[in-house]
């Protein structure tokens, strides 16, 4: 029995003995800053957050990046719910849906931790501030160029990003609205292909045979793109596929012939706006203004001309800030 | 090979439904469109494989998506290096070693085949995006791809190796010992042991089929898209089950043609088909398939209802006396 | 002592052991994590859960099983969202009519598996890709948002310090918990589950047994959506998918056997405890994302395992189903 309590003890001076070092640990002064993304199987996200740490590294403070494993805003909520009672010190959010998430930063508010909403805007909740990229425009960019390519006059089908996803919403906005203004090119058809490769190919193999005369395919974002030019490859048509985003695969593929053009979404910049922001905010108290627009890494499509030029000077930035691009 | 009244059934609603969407679908009756088709229905089929034999043993096998993606991001390493023959040995190896795990599991260790399977697609699910860390694999050499997008004839590549998979499948579930423990087990386990048919062995067997199945249909996907992404495979066991069911296979188990796996596989991808054809929104895909999925079941049962009920008591008579209570 | 510690033991069954066993670990690897405002937070994190898999509990004690209910969720949740915004229907009567839906869903599961003799992974199978897609069609692929802050207190409120949801967990869990040990409908459930023929011989009216407990089933599921309504604040088709085989594992994983007549509410309690805590830690301690899924799978394998080591010598006359 008396074996028993000076076990008893022991055990229990070991366990505080670990909980005060791990708590000595934390140096006063040490910035946690937690950016919390869509989806980091998505590349334009794993740029998002080089970003991000990139800016944390200029700062000296710590930059932790999250993504929810499964695509859902309810997630999202869980992981900020977690963040608080890690006690980060500010968290940085591209929210899945932007009314969706509303009680999470609510609940940061209510912690006092300050929130800074980026890329996709939340409706409610107090934020610090916002950054993000004009999707509307992107989109706008996207749509003008393939009018110019076709001068004015042709077919074009369009697949659209998840249903209900701002940035579907604001890329299909933007093109639409463009394409509205050429009387001469017809939509023939708008669908859903869910920002998904997979999904793409099936929906592009099915519009190929609905329609036997396609000028371009205009996709929301890469994945799409990749996906459509596959089917349109193997079916041995030839139109322009046009996409979002400028992943490296896509500047391959557009180098190779494959898809005529994409648009730079630039996540990098906006990851690093977004953290710098928030570092200055909490070293310096400077407040961020409430809306700091992103722009584009290139103001055009990018497309076979410029595809190597806009690669390297995009592996030349990473490197700057000393990021390995496999 | 006779043709029960069941598989009669079978055949003649698809013949209708065939005819139905030719009549009714702009387009559906076109030779490209057909073989899209029949490609799509075969890929469905082949992904419904290792599910089929799982089912048959009164099992399940939720892994096979994640298994595929695994499977099929290892073997793309090897493969965009150029060493095709070596990554499909890889891909293969490493879906019947996951399966064989889940096999030795359920049949050594006891674990129900819903946890086992369930645990092993988290795990192999998340091994799969470690191990890409979310980028994707392309550019395989036409070496590889012509396991996807290839043609024998006027006949798709997948549709031939999936012809032979279900061939041989047939084959040796009629004809051989496996097969005919195989459903022996799946209509009545208990019985199976104790008539001394090495039940054990045979599940480990048909649990590290569906696992080399799994990473086969992964691998004919991944040459088709000309990518790998860890995300393959998702909804596979879902629609895996819904290809299945729809061609007469039973979740209670023993009983089912694996050649239904085709009637299933067609049916499902009419539906897709005409949605996208007749420009319809995806969701009604979703409404149209568990419909479908009941009212095929209820026909099934209504004209075998009186085979059904004797086995029911059969195998009900054959469960020992259980604990009850809270 | 020794009999404050012969009473505990029985309760310390291989689950809760784990899951005492994962909060002191991760106690240890992360500071915040044993809190009361993380307790708070896991507890409001597996309320939707919870409910949930106490519905899929009754299911399984009859050795059946739910694959809908994350369908069903869903379609809950986007009717109620629906009635709400376009309807302008007021919160309350909104959800019961949502609620309501669910429990029609349930129903018809039930009926087609006990009247039809269909096998229950059929018709629930069925359910789930009809419900997701009525609600995928009632919200147009969409996501509806903007509610009426009533509905959010749901979730976000509190009372005394505690999260409301857990006391809407805790008061089902009572009913449900005294339903099953004490009345006479509770003990015919684990009878069916345990022999159905020998159920219906000795008096049980299987058939509408089963379909009620089905209904229940869909009821709780449908609970649930609204419960999920109020903690996401918006309502889209697909974000409860995954919740079927969810409440599954917490069921099994918490001590029910999926061959039936053993088990109850207690035990998926359990079960939900373990996979939130297990979840929460993962994030508190800052695992890699993708390596959370690793872990949690292992959890999962781990965890049925420390439950049924006292079963080994039971396990032998199950296999029939369980293969």
């Amino acid at each position: 029995m008396k074996r028993c309590v000076w076990l008893g003890c022991l055990a229990l001076v070991a366990v505080a003995a670990l909980s005060g070092a791990a708590l000595a640990a934390k140096a006063p002064g040490d910035v946690h800053v937690a950016l919390v993304v869509k989806d980091l199987t998505n590349r334009f996200f794993v740029e998002m957050k080089w970003g991000g740490e990139a800016a944390g590294k200029q700062h000296g403070i710590k930059v932790t990046v999250l993504a929810p494993e499964k695509y859902a805003v309810d997630n999202q909520i869980r992981i900020m719910e977690d963040l608080i009672q890690k006690k980060v010190d500010a968290i940085v959010i591209v929210p899945i849906d932007g009314a969706g998430i509303v009680s999470g930063i609510e609940r940061a508010n209510k912690a006092r931790i300050p929130v800074f909403n980026l890329n996709t805007l939340a409706t409610g909740g107090e934020v610090i501030g916002f950054a993000g990229i004009d999707h509307v425009q992107l989109g706008r960019i996207q749509g003008q160029w393939a009018v110019d390519k076709l001068k004015g006059k042709g077919n074009v089908v369009i697949l659209e990003g998840t249903t209900g996803a701002s940035s579907a919403i604001e890329r299909q906005q933007g093109v639409t609205e463009v394409l509205k203004k050429a009387p001469g090119v017809k939509v023939l058809a708008s669908t859903t292909a869910k920002y998904n490769r997979q999904q793409a190919m099936k929906v592009m193999e099915d519009l190929l045979t609905r329609f036997p005369e396609i000028d371009m395919v205009l996709c929301a974002n890469d994945a799409m793109a990749l996906g459509a030019k596959e089917a349109i490859k193997d079916a041995r048509r030839t139109m322009g596929v046009v996409g979002i985003d400028a992943i490296p695969e896509t500047l391959e593929a557009i180098q190779k012939g494959e898809v005529a053009g994409t648009v730079d979404s630039n996540g990098f910049d906006q990851g690093f706006v977004a953290v710098d922001l928030t570092a200055k905010y909490l070293l310096k108290d400077q407040k961020p203004p409430k809306d700091t627009l992103v722009g584009s890494g290139m103001a055009t499509v990018i497309t076979k001309e410029n595809a190597l030029a806009f690669e390297k000077s995009k592996t030349e930035k990473f490197k700057k800030f000393g990021i390995k691009v496999d | 090979m006779t043709l029960s009244s069941r598989a009669l059934y079978r055949v003649a609603a698809v013949t209708a439904i065939l005819a139905a969407a030719w009549i009714f679908v702009p387009r559906f009756g076109t030779e490209s469109n057909l073989i899209n088709l029949l490609r799509q229905a075969f890929l469905l089929a082949l992904v419904a494989t290792g599910v089929s034999l799982t089912m048959l043993v009164a099992g399940l096998d939720l892994s096979i998506g994640a298994v595929a993606a695994l499977s099929s991001c290892l073997a793309a390493t090897v493969i965009v290096q150029g060493h095709v023959a070596l990554g499909v040995l890889v891909g293969l190896a490493v879906g019947a070693l996951g399966g064989l795990l889940n096999g030795v599991m359920i049949a050594k260790l006891k674990l129900p085949f819903f946890i086992m399977t369930f645990s092993m697609m988290f795990i192999v699910r998340g091994l799969a995006l470690t191990y890409t860390q979310g980028t994707s694999i392309h550019g395989f050499p036409q070496s590889f791809t012509w396991l996807g997008k290839s043609f024998v004839g006027p006949v798709p590549m997948p549709v031939v190796l999936g012809g032979a998979v279900l061939g041989l499948l047939y084959l040796v579930l009629t004809k051989t010992t496996f097969g005919r423990i195989t459903y022996a087990v799946g209509a009545n386990a208990e019985a199976a042991r104790f008539s001394g048919l090495a039940a054990d062995r045979n599940l480990i067997r048909v649990y590290a089929l569906s696992g080399l199945l799994a990473s086969l249909s992964g691998l004919i996907y991944i040459a088709r898209l000309n990518a790998a992404d860890a995300d393959l495979g998702m909804m596979w066991p879902l629609e895996g089950i819904a290809v299945a069911v729809i061609g007469g296979i039973a979740f209670s188990g023993g009983e089912g043609n694996i050649l239904g796996l085709i009637l299933g596989g067609i049916v499902m991808a009419v539906v897709g088909n005409c949605v996208n054809l007749l420009g319809l929104p995806a969701r009604f895909q979703d409404f149209f398939i568990g419909f479908v999925i009941i009212l095929v079941v209820l026909v099934d049962h209504l004209t075998q209802k009186r085979g059904k009920v004797a086995k029911s008591l059969a195998v009900h008579s054959h469960s020992v006396a259980k604990e009850g209570g809270p | 002592m020794a009999r404050l510690v012969s009473r505990i033991t029985p309760l310390l069954s291989g689950p809760v052991v784990i899951t005492l066993v994962m909060i002191a670990l991760f106690s240890l690897l992360s500071e915040g994590f044993f809190s009361p405002s993380n307790a708070v937070n896991i507890i409001r994190q597996a309320s939707v859960l919870a409910l949930v898999s106490f519905g899929q509990t009754f299911v399984i004690l009859l050795a059946g099983i739910d694959l809908s209910v994350g369908a069903v969720m869903g379609l809950t949740s986007c009717v109620t969202a629906q009635l709400m915004l376009a309807g302008h229907v007021h919160p309350a009567v909104a959800a019961l009519f949502g609620i309501a839906t669910a429990a029609v869903c349930g129903l018809l599961n039930g009926m087609v598996h006990s009247f039809l003799g269909l096998n229950p992974f059929v018709p629930t199978f069925g359910m789930w890709g009809m419900a997701l897609g009525a609600a995928l069609i009632i919200t147009e692929e969409r996501v509806i948002t903007g509610f009426p802050s009533s509905l959010r207190f749901l979730h976000d409120g509190e009372f005394l310090g505690l999260p409301a949801p857990l006391f809407l967990v805790a008061a089902v869990f009572l009913l449900l918990h005294l339903f099953l040990r004490a009345t006479p409908a509770g003990v015919a459930t684990y009878a069916i589950g345990g022999n159905e023929a020998a159920a219906r011989l000795s008096g049980i009216r299987v058939r509408l047994h089963k379909t009620a407990i089905y209904a229940f089933s869909g009821f709780m599921a449908g609970i649930a959506g609204i419960l999920f309504l109020a903690r996401s604040n918006a309502a889209q088709a697909i974000d409860t998918i995954g919740y079927e085989f969810d409440s599954i594992a917490a069921v099994v994983v918490g001590g029910t056997s999926l061959m039936g007549g053993k088990g109850g509410v207690a035990q998926t309690l359990v079960g939900v405890a373990l996979i939130a805590t297990l979840r929460n830690g993962l994030n508190m301690v800052g695992v890699n994302l993708y390596l959370q899924l690793v872990f949690i799978g292992l959890g999962l394998i781990l965890a049925y395992v420390s439950e049924s080591r006292s079963l080994l010598p039971f396990l032998r006359l199950r296999r029939a189903k369980e293969a």
